[in-house]
């Protein structure tokens, strides 16, 4: 996905810019973002300040490369928070494929790279978070391992029950543990990898180079690399998660109403590991997740025996869609006039984060062939 | 819209909502098995003698070759009270029975045809309402033939949680002789299919004034914001347009939707703050955000409830004024 001169000129970047030199070299942490319809090089250099309801925003371009359609720009920014009157002064990285994702580096803390996050979040919907579920994040790893034969074990992993329980996330340290293993126990017990902090297995497996890699994964996107040069490894890494993310904006994209043919409505399905809709508990525990999503307004037309349906709207870029019940282990969505790909995305990211992980289909698929299934 | 709690709301929405599926459900019957019958959406399609309301049923039939015709009432859910099937099926008899004299079948051709009334229920009121009308059919016969089809949701007997609508002849008899055979059979349709339909077909006749103030707002509303911002001014004429293009997509037919329905919704929901009226320009100013953390019906319900306290609150003063004094003059009379 990056041009390979340009994935050099990345790598030789970081050992250019003296200052961060010293620091990239071993700590530095990537978010990943889908972008859609903006140049946010372009829009970064034609204004310098930015404001929502929580923190001013106030930056400045330091160097910019480009390659066609691929940028690479170092920035400053100032954050200031209104909340706190906290003020933050951060430099970082930010990679661009135009129309496709960008990333975002920095060497800095966790806090300052969540405000870096924010602060590229306010693009939204142009911009959009990668999710990847437990089963992506392991066939992302698995895809590493098997083309750099380099195995990982786990230093530790959090795993989360779900089903609403927003709190019932577990810390497992388990240094050394082959990371299959971890994956595999999760799904047995009917929990969730959030997150894995990935090691060498062992001192034997080395690169060439005699550099190991240790990188931190997690469900939003976000690698955190403790050990191991940015170089074709990280790349392919990178590469993997971005086609994952791509496959699912690109299922969920075009849906509005009102671009469709005929006007008709395209809906999609997440079906779940299990069958939460067999029970009524399973509809509550989806309307108490569902009523605390973020500047939404809901009504439920209907709540449990034997199904759920509610219409729903996103304020964040007034996206509305309905939600059905349409198996015991399936939910349908409906999108409405409008609704984004961004807005679809953040949905279903919410829904398996805090209720439980699913596959997303195309309804048609989907209803094909589980219809053949009956017949 | 009379005090009613939220339950109470969600189930005349969905109501509502379940008469519109059937309908869809019934189309969908029609185009599946016959070549020869056109089905007619909720339209305004026939003539009378009289200046009476225009006969609107939920939808019709229509044999062209044949020149016969049928005129359906879907009834999805009827309430256990008599007395309501009592007053809904003498009006549809009534109405339909004795006012029809032709129909529209294209916008300038007019027919006389002999057409049949078709009733649609639920299986659980089946009987009810079929008991009802051999009753009135004994107390004075009817001038037209009568059928009833009877329809019901289940689920899939493999336990896979599918949820389907199906419909299937009953009693009665239709005038397209072949209609009667083919609802003998029955026919069925997946729920979550008909839900897609009706997102394109929100309305029909005469919706809950509730549930048309939850889909402007949520579903057209919103439509308005991403188009004019999170503050916009917006007129009736244009929220007409857009329901007529976006929401009464009955596959290419225009039906019918009243402006009364809209009226009616955007004066409660000035009553209730929601949005406001600019007079000068009658327009209705819209700020569109997130105005608290609850189901927009109970946000409804309590605004209603606000506003009817307000109006009741003389009333209720006066009538406990007129106990006290009744409850003296039984005590002085005691005293006595």
């Amino acid at each position: 996905m990056i041009a390979p001169q340009f994935r050099l000129k990345i790598t030789s970047y970081y050992e250019d810019v003296k200052k961060l030199k010293q620091k990239l070299t071993s700590k530095y942490k990537i978010s990943l973002f889908l972008i859609k319809n903006l140049n946010l090089v372009d829009k970064l250099s034609s204004t310098s300040s930015k404001e929502n309801k929580y923190f001013i925003y106030n930056w400045k371009i330091l160097e910019k490369f480009q390659e066609e359609t691929e940028y690479l720009f170092r920035i400053e920014l100032k954050v200031f928070s209104k909340r706190s009157g906290k003020k933050l002064n951060l430099k970082f990285l930010i990679y661009e494929k135009l129309n496709d994702f960008l990333m975002a580096i920095s060497n800095l803390n966790s806090v300052s790279q969540r405000r870096i996050n924010q602060f590229i979040n306010t693009y939204y919907p142009f911009v959009s978070n990668f999710y990847l579920i437990h089963d992506e994040i392991f066939s992302v790893i698995e895809e590493l391992e098997s083309k750099f034969l380099y195995p990982f074990a786990s230093r530790w992993h959090i795993i989360s029950e779900k089903f609403g329980k927003k709190a019932d996330k577990d810390i497992r340290y388990r240094r050394g543990l082959y990371y299959k293993k971890c994956f595999v126990k999760a799904r047995k017990e009917n929990k969730f990898v959030e997150k894995i902090q990935l090691d060498n297995l062992n001192s034997f497996f080395k690169f060439s180079n005699g550099q190991p890699y240790d990188f931190k994964i997690t469900r939003k996107g976000e690698i955190s690399i403790s050990r191991g040069k940015f170089d074709k490894f990280f790349l392919f890494l990178i590469d993997k998660i971005i086609s994952v993310a791509n496959g699912k904006y690109l299922l969920l994209k075009d849906r509005s109403r009102e671009i469709t043919t005929n006007n008709e409505i395209n809906p999609v399905i997440i079906e779940f590991f299990s069958s939460p809709f067999k029970e009524n508990e399973g509809i509550y525990a989806l309307i108490k997740i569902l009523k605390e999503y973020t500047n939404c307004s809901y009504a439920i037309i209907h709540a449990g025996n034997p199904y759920l349906e509610m219409i729903f709207v996103d304020y964040e870029d007034n996206s509305s869609f309905s939600i059905v019940t349409f198996s015991n282990k399936s939910l349908i969505i409906y999108p409405q006039l409008y609704a984004s790909g961004s807005a679809l995305l953040k949905l279903f990211d919410y829904i398996t984060e805090r209720y439980s992980d699913g596959i997303l289909y195309d309804y048609e698929d989907y209803k094909r062939n589980i219809l053949i299934d009956i017949q | 819209m009379t005090s009613r709690s939220l339950s109470e709301i969600q189930y005349k929405i969905e109501r509502y909502e379940r008469t519109i599926n059937l309908i869809l459900l019934c189309r969908n019957f029609i185009n599946n098995r016959f070549k020869n019958i056109k089905f007619y959406p909720p339209e305004e399609n026939f003539y009378t003698n009289y200046q009476t309301e225009p006969v609107t049923p939920d939808f019709s039939l229509l044999d062209k070759k044949q020149t016969l015709g049928v005129v359906c009432e879907a009834k999805a859910g009827l309430p256990q009270n008599e007395q309501y099937l009592k007053n809904v099926v003498d009006e549809k008899l009534n109405k339909y029975l004795n006012i029809i004299k032709g129909w529209n079948l294209d916008a300038s051709k007019f027919a006389l045809i002999d057409y049949s009334l078709l009733f649609i229920a639920h299986v659980e009121n089946i009987d009810k309402l079929r008991a009802y009308l051999i009753k009135k059919n004994n107390e004075n016969r009817f001038k037209k033939k009568v059928s009833v089809w009877e329809f019901q949701i289940f689920s899939d007997q493999y336990g896979k949680g599918l949820r389907f609508f199906r419909i299937r002849y009953y009693c009665g008899k239709s005038s397209i002789e072949e209609l009667d055979d083919e609802a003998n059979i029955g026919f069925n349709i997946l729920g979550n299919d008909l839900d897609r339909e009706r997102g394109t077909c929100l309305f029909t006749t005469d919706p809950p004034v509730e549930y048309t103030i939850m889909n402007l707002w949520i579903f057209i509303f919103s439509y308005f914001a991403v188009k004019r911002g999170q503050e916009f001014e917006v007129t009736i004429d244009e929220i007409h347009e857009l329901i007529k293009k976006q929401f009464m997509r009955w596959k290419g037919k225009k039906t019918l939707l009243r402006r009364s329905w809209i009226v009616d919704a955007l004066n409660k929901m000035v009553e209730y703050k929601l949005i406001s009226k600019v007079e000068k320009n009658d327009k209705y100013k819209v700020k569109y955000e997130k105005m608290n953390k609850k189901d927009f019906l109970e946000i409804i319900k309590e605004k209603f409830e606000k506003e009817s306290e307000k109006i009741k609150e003389p009333e209720i003063k006066e009538k406990k004024e007129v106990k006290k004094k009744q409850l003296r003059l039984n005590n002085n009379y005691m005293k006595k």
